[in-house]
């Protein structure tokens, strides 16, 4: 009797110990989730906000590494699965070494 | 084994703050990156803005001055130019647009570029000063301004200046 007592207080145990892990082990992939989530809309917010400074400033190039894709008159910022668009005031004409429409400057 | 459990979730707990806060963290720090780069931007924007205000100036107050004396095509010309070229000899160069060579601005340059125009009747004067560029319009006065986000200064092909007096 005792032995049937100790088995199911083991087997008790094991199931709150798969339940604790589990449970952790989806929090743990939820919060990556939203991790990933956050960087992407991040990433999108610093990508629009260097944009449309450089419509608003005529500003001819970006010469650091952009981090979205562009989409016509969208960014995307992309952070492993997950895709976050903004829309910008004006559409990117070349990906690398960022060129964007402007308008036109100084009488030119 | 007492307050194995109770320990075990500290450590995740802990685990899962210090994860949070390195996210946090280097969003904080991209964000930072960013406004430094919206601050150069604007900076360069100013400064920008500051080069053509006074180009503007020197050429219209040089007119004006034109406007209102006898001075011919070349003294009128020769007056501009070497002012422009003493505002902008350190700040600005002369740049082929194709091949991207750069010389040092000089009154003498700057007359190859330019032209001026000057009509006076009895009662009317009138002074135009045109940047014409050279014979291929390939060669501009240009400075690019700012650090990882470029901007440029530019007096543009057919950039135009009149005074009548």
């Amino acid at each position: 009797m005792n032995s049937i007592e100790a088995i199911i207080a083991l087997i008790s145990l094991l199931a709150f110990l798969g339940t604790l892990i589990s449970g952790i082990s989806f929090f743990n992939y939820e919060l990556n989730e939203q991790e990933n989530n956050f960087t992407a809309i991040n990433t999108a917010n610093s990508c629009t906000l260097i944009i449309d400074s450089m419509f608003s400033n005529s500003a001819k190039e970006f010469l650091k590494e952009f981090e979205c894709y562009g989409e016509g008159r969208k960014v995307v910022g992309v952070e492993k699965e997950k895709r976050k668009e903004r829309e910008i005031i004006t559409e990117i004409k070349k990906e690398k070494f960022l060129e964007v429409k402007l308008n036109e400057h100084y009488l030119q | 084994m007492k307050g194995f459990f109770s320990i075990f979730l500290v450590l995740v707990s802990i685990i899962i703050i210090f994860d949070l806060l390195v996210v946090l963290s280097e969003q904080n720090n991209s964000f930072s990156e960013i406004k430094t780069e919206l601050i150069a931007i604007e900076n360069a924007s100013k400064d920008r803005s500051i080069l053509e205000k006074n180009v503007d100036k020197i050429v219209s107050k040089s007119l004006e001055e034109i406007v209102f004396s006898d001075t011919s095509i070349q003294e009128g010309l020769n007056l501009i130019n070497s002012r422009l070229s003493n505002y902008l000899k350190e700040k600005a160069f002369i740049r082929n647009i194709f091949s991207d060579s750069k010389q040092q601005i000089t009154k003498n340059k700057l007359n190859d570029l330019s032209v001026l125009s000057i009509f006076r009747t009895k009662n009317l004067s009138f002074a135009q000063y045109t940047f014409t560029s050279d014979i291929t319009k390939t060669t501009i006065v240009s400075k690019k301004l700012g650090k990882n986000i470029l901007l440029e200064f530019t007096i543009p092909i057919n950039y135009v200046q009149e005074t009548t007096g």
